[in-house]
């Protein structure tokens, strides 16, 4: 056999193979009959072996890249991942994220130890002595603060913004919320990278800031207006600062104590655990900020707040702690 | 977990091999810095159309029917969205490549050879923030820069690499090559013909001719026409392929090529 006669021989069998291959490669629904599954898989060996043996007889360099292509593109739609099923992602959320926080509970607990202790720390440094806020945060961001919470002005400026029904400002700070905060979660998660000390920092800084806020606006004086306007939200946009802390510390943990695996699988695996963890984390600050602009913001008595609060820290507790418990719906 | 590959040591190549179940050995070409920067350039020039785009979009169309305050929270949630949605978006949909990647022919495929997923796109995408600590993607440079399938610090974590993708190349036809004289095989020793890479060699230089100084297409020729000559039977002709190692080489692509170039591959590799 001669390269010509080869060419000649093989060519409508690997011609056959690309256009199965396409149609297997295409996003379409009806892929490959069960028949054409078991031609495919016949043709790709005797692929395989027709570029083993170009490459053994050395007949140049454009057919064996073209064989090359054709293989591999062939192993990755016969090896390639699962088709994504669509129930997967409301599964994702109603089990397998609670599940998987509860299976990283130690990390858990770190990163809440590591945002609540500074936080309670400064909020009461901070109470004692206001002043000493302004070596945490710039005074235009205290002033801010401070102004968001005093007075009743609010309520009038909302009327005053509500000309059109939807006219308010609630929806741009939600908005806001979530593209602020999310951001740092990610960044939390991320930063883990770096043997859990970009983490760290962020959860570090992070509670000492929100306990600083707290302390200082408390220390003014507003503080049953502050504290009725951040108890909903907080339950939610807290949890999911500890949850992306969390994903962070998967990470850091998987380079540091790899175990039996190699620190790039060990990666690789772990990292598999903290991204979904940080998707979760996503989402609760999603919803926390829905409550944010669209609840907190609502100009109520302050009990009607506090009772709403606990509902909500109580559907959060049992959302993490017992969601996801049994068997996988179908 | 890591496909174990037969890659020998070349610690310049920009190649990575893996070999499959079927025993065959693959070949991927790592996509290098300059591309993927390019490809990341792209794709941002895009991110900032779109980011204004939506800017006038909801301030000029959606605020006048909405009020400002829902325009602009749905501002920050897209502006969100495709900060830290877009990478991951384009590059599950589009199996691994985004508009930027697809300009540069670039894809991102697991190293196991097949296509990635939602959680490694996502994983490769936020893990961005890792890798552009401390500032303009150093620590990213530097994870590419010392693994052996350049992956940045987002790749190893998601089990990734960028490839570069062949564009269909249609080389075709080598034109030109009739104006020289073939050699009948007579003239060379008994039963020589030259490795099929050798003449792809040649036709290689032969298709950068013009690029080059004559001077230097003569330096490189020699390389080849120094053994090629050397199998040649008459002294004239060993004498001609020193002088004009060049013009040697292409009169002998021109005698075993002539005619023959109707490959079946030449042109449809894909």
């Amino acid at each position: 056999m001669n390269k010509q006669s080869f060419l000649r021989d093989r060519r409508p069998a690997w011609e056959r193979f690309e256009s199965l291959l396409t149609r297997a490669e295409a996003p379409s629904k009806p892929k490959l009959a069960p028949d054409e599954v078991s031609e495919f898989s016949e043709l790709f060996r005797a692929l395989c072996y027709d570029l083993a043996q170009v490459r053994s007889r050395d007949w140049g360099s454009a057919i064996e890249r073209y064989l090359n292509d054709l293989v591999v593109r062939g192993h990755g739609a016969f090896y390639g991942g699962k088709p994504m099923k669509r129930g997967r992602v409301t599964v994702f959320f109603t089990h397998v994220f609670p599940r998987l926080v509860r299976q990283n509970q130690a990390f858990f607990w770190v990163a809440a130890a590591l945002f609540v202790v500074p936080m309670a720390a400064s909020w009461a440094i901070v109470a004692s002595d206001p002043s000493l806020a302004h070596r945490v945060l710039p005074g235009s961001v205290l002033y801010t603060m401070e102004s968001m919470y005093e007075g009743d002005s609010t309520e009038s400026t909302q009327d005053a913004d509500a000309d059109s029904g939807f006219g308010r400002q609630d929806a741009a700070m939600a908005g806001f919320y979530v593209k602020h905060n999310t951001s740092i979660a990610f960044q939390c998660f991320a930063l883990g990278f770096f043997l859990g000390i970009g983490t760290i920092y962020v959860l570090l800084s992070n509670g000492i800031q929100v306990g600083t806020v707290a302390g200082y606006v408390i220390a003014q004086g507003h503080g049953e207006r502050f504290l009725s306007f951040v108890v909903c939200h907080s339950s939610f946009e807290l949890t999911a600062i500890v949850v992306s802390g969390t994903a962070g510390l998967v990470l850091g943990h998987a380079i540091l104590a790899p175990g039996n695996l190699s620190r790039m699988d060990s990666l690789r695996e772990r990292g598999r655990v903290a991204v979904q963890l940080a998707l979760g984390a996503a989402w609760m600050l999603f919803v926390a900020a829905m409550i944010e602009g669209f609840w907190s913001a609502q100009p109520l008595p302050p009990m009607v707040k506090y009772f709403a609060a606990s509902v909500f820290w109580l559907a959060l507790i049992a959302y993490l702690g017992f969601a996801g418990r049994g068997e996988d719906p179908r | 977990m890591q496909p174990r590959d037969d890659r020998s040591f070349e610690p310049l190549s920009n190649r990575t091999y893996l070999k499959t179940p079927e025993n065959v050995r693959l070949a991927f070409r790592l996509a290098g810095p300059g591309t993927r920067l390019g490809a990341y350039l792209a794709d941002f020039v895009l991110r900032v159309v779109i980011f204004y785009a939506m800017a006038i979009a909801a301030s000029m169309l959606l605020a006048p029917l909405t009020g400002t305050g829902l325009s602009t929270g749905l501002f920050y949630v897209l502006a969100f969205v495709l900060e830290w949605g877009y990478g991951c978006f384009f590059e599950t949909w589009w199996n691994g490549q985004t508009p930027g990647k697809r300009l540069f022919g670039l894809r991102v495929i697991k190293t196991e050879g097949y296509s990635i997923g939602f959680y490694d796109a996502m994983l490769r995408n936020l893990l961005r923030a890792a890798d552009f600590f401390p500032l303009l993607y150093a620590a990213g440079f530097i994870a590419a820069a010392s693994t052996s399938r350049m992956q940045r610090i987002g790749d190893m974590v998601a089990g990734t690499m960028v490839i570069r993708e062949r564009r269909p190349e249609l080389k075709g036809e080598i034109t030109g090559l009739a104006n020289y004289e073939p050699f009948s095989m007579n003239e060379f020793e008994h039963n020589y013909r030259p490795a099929e890479k050798t003449l792809e060699a040649i036709e290689a230089l032969f298709r950068r001719k013009l690029s080059l100084t004559p001077a230097r297409l003569d330096e490189i020729a020699m390389i080849l026409a120094e053994p090629i000559g050397r199998r040649l039977t008459s002294f004239d002709q060993i004498k001609f392929a020193r002088e004009q190692p060049a013009e040697f080489l292409f009169r002998v692509l021109r005698s075993l090529r002539a005619g023959r170039e109707a490959d079946v591959t030449g042109s449809s590799a894909t």
